[in-house]
């Protein structure tokens, strides 16, 4: 029972270790490797085992290589860096700065309007604006009235 | 100063190559592309199972190796593994898109897309053989990580380690993804073989 369950583990071992290495025993851990020699040698299931992993192994080596479609190669190729750094800024323009820029704009326009105006007031006309600005209601502006 | 294709001659290896592109040579990087579009495009089109995806995808792909060659550092990785990582992420990147945008689940994924699954069984199937068509057909259905893996080692011969580097795993993990694929795929062609 014991030795049946022990041979249970050794092949379920082996079955993964074909899974994670492959079918070339070079490649293994070369304990494992050794290991799967002697037990390929003793074990029929083993055998099996190998043969089916050795089968995908050859059809996933004969799978068809995919080429990229020729005249896609050739444009990627041909696309000068330019137009890469123009699709860049385009999306920049377009994804982000656009919208940022657009809402912002009156604020610029205030900001460059405000250090380019220049005003010329006499004293007597600044003296009534900044009384204007510190009076709260138009009876106290007017008290001389 | 951008050097122009006139300028420099094209050099021979992938190191080469991408420190030029790094510089902002347009012939290195026709170069590159011509060399390496075939295998990137392999690898896209058995990832996202569909022809158009990864044609946006390999497109998308070169527009990041040239923005960023100058980040390309040939003492760490070898270029190809690079450009494959590259390839993988612009991929994942899209996966995700399509899942927020979709609301399609991670695991879901996989059978979320017949149509596209069955454009790439009838291209395969006109120019293999029943077995090769089953075993493409199993692929199609790993999950992706796991596709992703099995394709990078078995299909496109990247070894252990460099196929970790461009899933941003660790090798163990890789290998745990490899198992696992395998698996899947011989118990589907075991179960191929008894039906016949």
């Amino acid at each position: 029972m014991t030795d049946r369950s022990d041979q249970t583990n050794v092949l379920d071992g082996f079955s993964d270790n074909l899974d994670r290495w492959g079918t070339n025993l070079d490649d293994w851990p070369p304990a494992e490797a050794a290991s799967a020699r002697t037990l390929l040698a003793a074990s029929a299931q083993a055998q099996a085992e190998f043969a089916l992993a050795d089968k995908l192994q050859g059809l996933l080596r004969a799978l068809p290589v995919p080429s990229a479609p020729a005249t896609l190669t050739a444009q990627i190729a041909r696309r000068t860096p330019e137009d890469c750094w123009e699709q860049l800024s385009a999306w920049f323009t377009a994804s982000l700065w656009r919208p940022v820029l657009a809402g912002s704009l009156p604020l610029l326009v205030g900001f460059a309007l405000g250090f380019t105006m220049t005003l010329n007031l006499d004293d007597e006309m600044a003296d009534e604006i900044s009384l204007l600005a510190l009076t709260t209601s138009y009876e106290e502006f007017n008290y001389d009235l | 100063m951008r050097k122009t294709a006139d300028e420099t001659a094209a050099p021979a290896d992938d190191d080469q190559l991408l420190l030029a592109v790094a510089s902002g040579d347009e012939k290195a990087y026709a170069a590159l592309v011509h060399r390496h579009a075939d295998r990137i495009y392999g690898y896209l089109l058995r990832l996202t199972r569909s022809a158009q995806d990864a044609e946006d995808l390999l497109q998308d792909t070169f527009f990041r190796v040239w923005r960023r060659a100058r980040s390309y550092q040939p003492n760490r990785v070898q270029a190809s593994t690079w450009i494959a990582r590259i390839a993988h992420n612009a991929c994942i990147d899209s996966f995700r898109k399509l899942r927020s945008s979709d609301g399609v689940a991670l695991d879901t994924l996989d059978t979320a897309m017949p149509e596209q699954l069955t454009s790439v069984e009838l291209e395969t199937a006109q120019i293999a053989s029943d077995a090769l068509t089953n075993v493409e057909i199993q692929i199609g259905r790993l999950p992706e990580n796991q596709r992703a893996a099995l394709v990078l080692c078995q299909l496109q011969g990247f070894s252990n380690a460099d196929a970790a580097h461009i899933l941003g795993i660790k090798v163990r993990a890789l290998e745990s993804l490899l198992a696992r694929a395998r698996r899947a795929l011989r118990q589907g062609l075991a179960q191929g073989d008894n039906n016949d």
